[in-house]
């Protein structure tokens, strides 16, 4: 009889370290994503990655640390920075590992749970497998994802913030990959100056040269540039002659079909005033020089012209796009702790 | 028996490897199985040798006699001629008897391909995986032949794609009747034997022109369609 009272006592013992168990899967705190009023639902399946605190704080103590390179000396925010809207300024063609230049200008980091396609030319299809590109390039991180899985197992650091987002410290390549996506997918602008004229708040007046640059906008930029996101999320192509020295196919070289062509991803427009140098090859230093191209190429579909002010205007409404919350928003920047 | 040991005999049953392996896959070049550091020549008189051969067997499908079909409960199976863990797939329990037709896709489907980061074999880690154009490599053959005048002679066939018109997975569909026992098998092995013949592979190949295809296009659904003839499949039907 004695027996089986202990017996019993284990077993109670037993289930009651299971419910422990069962219990500590609910630690992690929701953080779900901000999706401003009026704007369209995002690509991004969140059922398959939902948005928690802990994965946020893994995201971001990933994308700040160069460990993640072969010679731990870059890390994604080297060619992203927070103060310029998440892309690298000053550079036409980014720069990576020991100074070694890449063919392409650095991208904008923001919105991206409403993209479908990443990169000029779409060749990544989900914003989970971006941060691979980068991982392998050798002219940018030049680090295979096992060697990475490898170098994080081995600090009790991010077995901590592993097992804190995952509810287990075993580190994968799928759980790196939900991680980034899990910070950049809150790298979200909609604080602007522009955001708050179309929601009537306060700090959202317009001047009439910011008027006019918005109506001149949206009758000559927004068939691609489209709000509120300021892309349609499609390749185009903007009448760019080809750098000879580069001669980037763009869109073609992943689907091969002719009609794509030269064509590149339409970028957002929203910090523009900060993500310069402009292009897939960063030809362009100045907004001046983006909308004379615009007005001097004969290869869009409708040719577009505008006088020297409304230039200007157009140029006063894109710097309405600036969102100083989002530019210095401190959840995004390097982990200080 | 006493309760001891059938404890004893199911924990024995929950580890004795692979009692419950139904499908075992069987990589050969001709009437030869495959192996590192060892020469074979194709029909073609080629030699070659090979250093790694992956490839992903998804969405298998047992179609039985009475037209029911069961499904493998795993999505993918990342397959690694030279692991031989991986050589044996564990499924349910099927009536080997009754059992008609396998089918499955060599590689891996388009939706799987755009449903961002995935665990198991599907995780990229796996190496299976293209970062500049997304997409799984379905099937990945990489040796030596003195045919390929290419640096240390290598050849490296890396087929992927899942965009058309160059979506390069491929269903194979197996029937089972007629199948004899398989002769290169020594041991008697209980369940399905997939017998996967590289030689039929190369048979199809200039190997000398044709050494380095390592992204999706043309080239690479021509390979794709070459690799399919490579599957047959020996049951134990008793
Ligand atoms: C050496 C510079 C460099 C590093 C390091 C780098 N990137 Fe990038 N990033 C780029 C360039 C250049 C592009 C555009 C590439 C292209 O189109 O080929 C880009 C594009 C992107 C995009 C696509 C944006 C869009 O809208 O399509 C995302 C997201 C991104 N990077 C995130 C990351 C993450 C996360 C890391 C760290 C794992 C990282 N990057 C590391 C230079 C870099
Ligand atoms: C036919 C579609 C189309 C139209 C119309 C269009 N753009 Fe663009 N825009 C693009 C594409 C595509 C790119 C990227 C091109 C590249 O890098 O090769 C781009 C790039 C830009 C950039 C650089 C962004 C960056 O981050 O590098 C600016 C600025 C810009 N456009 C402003 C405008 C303005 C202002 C107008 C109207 C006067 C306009 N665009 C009209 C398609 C268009």
């Amino acid at each position: 009889m004695r027996l089986k009272i202990k017996h019993v006592i284990y077993c109670l013992f037993g289930f009651y370290t299971l419910m422990i168990y069962a219990f500590s899967e609910l630690k992690t705190t929701p953080m779900p994503l901000i999706i401003p009023e009026g704007w369209p639902k995002p690509v991004y399946d969140f059922t398959k990655n939902p948005l928690t605190k802990e994965g946020f704080e893994l995201g971001r103590q990933l994308f700040y640390d160069p460990i993640l390179s072969r010679d731990s000396t870059i890390s994604c925010a080297s060619c992203h920075l927070q103060a310029t809207g998440f892309t690298h300024v000053d550079h036409d063609l980014s720069h990576g590992i020991e100074g070694k230049v890449g063919t392409r200008n650095s991208m904008a980091i923001m919105n991206v749970a409403w993209s479908k396609n990443f990169m000029w030319d779409g060749g990544v299809n989900h914003l989970d497998m971006q941060p691979l590109a980068p991982l392998s390039s050798s002219v940018e991180m030049d680090e295979k994802l096992e060697q990475v899985i490898q170098k994080l197992s081995a600090t009790k650091k991010y077995k901590k913030l592993f097992f804190n987002a995952f509810n287990d410290s075993l580190v994968s390549g799928q759980k790196i990959l939900l991680a980034f996506s899990q910070f950049t997918l809150h790298l979200n602008s909609y604080n602007s100056k522009y955001d708050k004229y179309i929601r009537n708040e306060a700090g959202g007046d317009f001047t009439e040269q910011e008027k006019n640059g918005l109506q001149l906008f949206r009758k000559h930029c927004a068939s691609c540039h489209t709000e509120p996101l300021f892309t349609n999320q499609n390749f185009e192509k903007n009448g760019l002659p080809v750098d000879p020295t580069l001669n980037d196919l763009g869109r073609f070289s992943i689907t091969r079909l002719p009609v794509d062509s030269f064509k590149f991803k339409v970028p957002t427009l929203r910090n523009i005033q900060f993500t310069f140098p402009y292009m897939h090859d960063g030809r362009f230093k100045k907004l001046r020089e983006v909308l004379n191209h615009y007005t001097e190429t004969a290869a869009l579909k409708t040719q577009i012209i505008l006088s020297s002010n409304e230039k200007a205007d157009i140029i006063a409404f894109l710097l309405t796009l600036t969102d100083n919350d989002f530019l210095f928003d401190k959840r995004f920047g390097f982990p200080r702790d | 028996m006493s309760v001891k040991s059938r404890i004893l005999l199911f924990i024995l049953s929950c580890f004795a490897y692979p009692a419950t392996a139904q499908l075992s896959i069987l990589p050969v070049f001709g009437d030869r199985t495959i192996a590192e550091n060892t020469w074979y020549v194709s029909t073609k008189g080629d030699s070659v040798q090979f250093d790694n051969i992956r490839f992903y067997l998804s969405d298998m499908q047992f179609e039985m006699d009475d037209k029911t079909w069961i499904k493998d409960t795993v999505s993918a199976h990342l397959i690694d001629v030279f692991d031989p863990a991986s050589l044996h797939i564990t499924t349910q329990k099927i009536d080997l008897k009754r059992l008609k037709t396998i089918h499955f896709n060599l590689g891996i489907d388009s939706l799987t391909n755009v449903s961002g980061a995935l665990g198991g074999d599907l995780d990229p880690q796996k190496g299976m995986y293209w970062a500049w154009q997304s997409g799984y490599i379905n099937l990945k053959i990489e040796g030596r032949s003195p045919r390929c005048k290419t640096r240390k002679n290598a050849f490296q066939y890396h087929i992927g794609g899942y965009l058309q018109p160059f979506y390069s997975m491929r269903k194979v569909e197996l029937p089972v009747k007629n199948a004899g026992v398989n002769r290169n098998q020594g041991a008697i092995q209980q369940g399905v034997i997939l017998n996967v013949d590289f030689s039929l592979f190369f048979g199809n190949l200039s190997i000398a022109t044709q050494n380095s295809i390592m992204m999706p296009g043309k080239a690479a659904m021509q390979l794709a369609d070459y690799s399919t003839s490579m599957f047959s499949i020996h049951a134990t039907k008793n």
